[in-house]
């Protein structure tokens, strides 16, 4: 880079070095026209200190890029994928309300089992009884941890103890509806759990409970034909009910997932029109 | 030139599959970007851990933004703008001066292909925004991106680019490289 200046042959030499000057920057940089690059290449071929600035100019730009290119350390990318997960829902006002509406619910639903078993808990099978009820318990109050406090996997945890509690409540009580509300508590934690990554696999445990929330509607709008219906021995208005009240849970909690539950409706509409089939064929063979 | 071999296509599409919530989709943006938006701030910023948390606010930001992202400017662009910003924000929340030669030998990242740190040192000398003009330039941009994402004139930008690159060459010159 301390090369001596070769003395100028001519005044225009020295014009023409000024001028080219910045030809010289547009040449290196790729987009000079076809006359200016034409007027570089041969000004250069003429001109040593120009040709040496070219070369510089490119060195340059070439240590240039290479210095403004650098790799990020390796557990950066690790930070920010884990950032990106969706976050697990903060404790809010609206969590904590939800979970007070579930905690209604489930008093509701436990006031109307003990309502219908107590005859069958005096004939015995308490021990049973019990873990049902506490596996119930278990599993509502892993839901209300997702919905409340954003705990992972707590839907997931909530499974194995619905099965026990559905299986023990089923037969104890003689009653599905424990076991259906309990199951659709469930599917609303796994449909947030789901949520998590992608609405899309939100959308089917979460359409489900809306889905008999508005078959509750459709039978209190009066439409007969699904007044009494019953889908797999689980009658509708408890479970209805619960799905109501999921549901308005769900929605105070994660706000955010009024896309998911848009398909609501369609599943709505196709299960109406499965149960009157169904009711319909049940009524023929009665 | 195939969709597929063109890089702006190829960035439209992996911007897609962010905003389907597919997790790869950002992942081929960092690779593609991270390191000249970690360049970009490691240079700008001078400081690891600013230039780390640059990186970390742009891609975030990528991936909240995916939806909204109205395919008016190339990704690469784009991706740039909110790295810029990134930078601009810290920048004025630190007041930070360009340091003396003598101290640039602190911020010369080892990867860097210039061992005797003489290119780091010269644009320290620098103030921030001739080294993100600098930077935008060697990272390809066309002086009219480089106009958009600086909020200048073309010309404007030729001129200061040209500028910037002789004073550089001094300065290189003086240090004896």
């Amino acid at each position: 880079m301390n090369e001596p200046r070769p003395a100028l042959q001519h005044e225009s030499d020295a014009t023409s070095c000024l001028e080219i000057a910045d030809a010289l920057q547009a040449y290196a940089d790729g987009i000079a026209e076809t006359v200016t690059r034409e007027q570089v290449e041969a000004h250069t071929r003429a001109c040593p200190r120009c040709a040496v600035e070219l070369d510089k100019l490119r060195a340059l730009m070439r240590g240039l890029a290479a210095w403004g290119e650098v790799p990020p350390p390796p557990e950066l990318w690790g930070r920010i994928a884990r950032a990106t997960v969706p976050a697990a829902a903060p404790l809010t006002l609206r969590g904590m309300l939800a979970v007070v509406l579930l905690t209604v619910y489930d008093l509701e639903l436990a006031q109307h089992t003990r309502e219908r078993g107590d005859a069958r808990l005096r004939e015995g099978g308490h021990h049973d009884a019990l873990a049902g009820i506490a596996a119930g318990v278990l599993a509502v109050i892993s839901v209300f941890g997702n919905l409340a406090f954003g705990l992972p996997w707590t839907a997931l945890v909530a499974l194995p103890l619905l099965w026990l509690a559905s299986t023990r409540l089923e037969q104890h009580w003689r009653t599905a509806d424990a076991a259906m509300a309990l199951a659709l508590a469930a599917f609303a934690g796994l449909g947030l759990e789901a949520a998590r990554w992608s609405q899309a696999l939100a959308a089917p445990p979460l359409a489900l409970v809306g889905a008999l929330t508005a078959l509750a509607v459709l039978q209190g709008l009066g439409a007969p034909q699904l007044r009494p219906l019953v889908l797999g021995g689980w009658r509708v208005p408890i479970a209805a009910r619960t799905g109501a009240l999921c549901l308005f849970g769900v929605l105070l909690a994660r706000p955010d997932l009024v896309g998911a539950l848009a398909v609501a409706p369609v599943a709505a509409g196709a299960l109406a029109a499965a149960g009157v089939a169904w009711r319909t064929r049940h009524r023929r063979a009665a | 030139m195939e969709a597929q071999d063109n890089p702006d296509e190829l960035d439209r599409a992996a911007l897609a599959r962010c905003r389907a919530g597919d997790p790869d989709g950002l992942a081929a943006l960092y690779r593609a970007w991270a390191p000249k938006v970690y360049g970009l701030a490691l240079r700008t910023l001078r400081r690891r851990d600013a230039a780390e948390d640059v990186v970390q606010d742009t891609f975030l930001q990528v991936h909240r933004g995916a939806a909204g992202f109205r395919g008016e400017s190339r990704v690469g662009s784009w991706i740039y703008a909110i790295a810029l910003n990134a930078c601009r924000m810290r920048l004025r929340g630190e007041r930070r001066a360009p340091l003396p030669l003598e101290r640039a030998e602190d911020l010369a990242a080892p990867e860097t292909p210039d061992p005797s740190g003489a290119l780091d040192r010269a644009l320290a000398t620098l103030d921030a925004p001739t080294r993100e003009l600098l930077l935008l330039s060697a990272h390809g941009h066309s002086y009219d991106d480089i106009a958009g994402l600086l909020g200048l004139g073309a010309d404007q930008v030729r001129g200061r680019l040209y500028r910037a690159r002789r004073v550089l060459l001094e300065r290189l010159q003086e240090s004896g490289s």
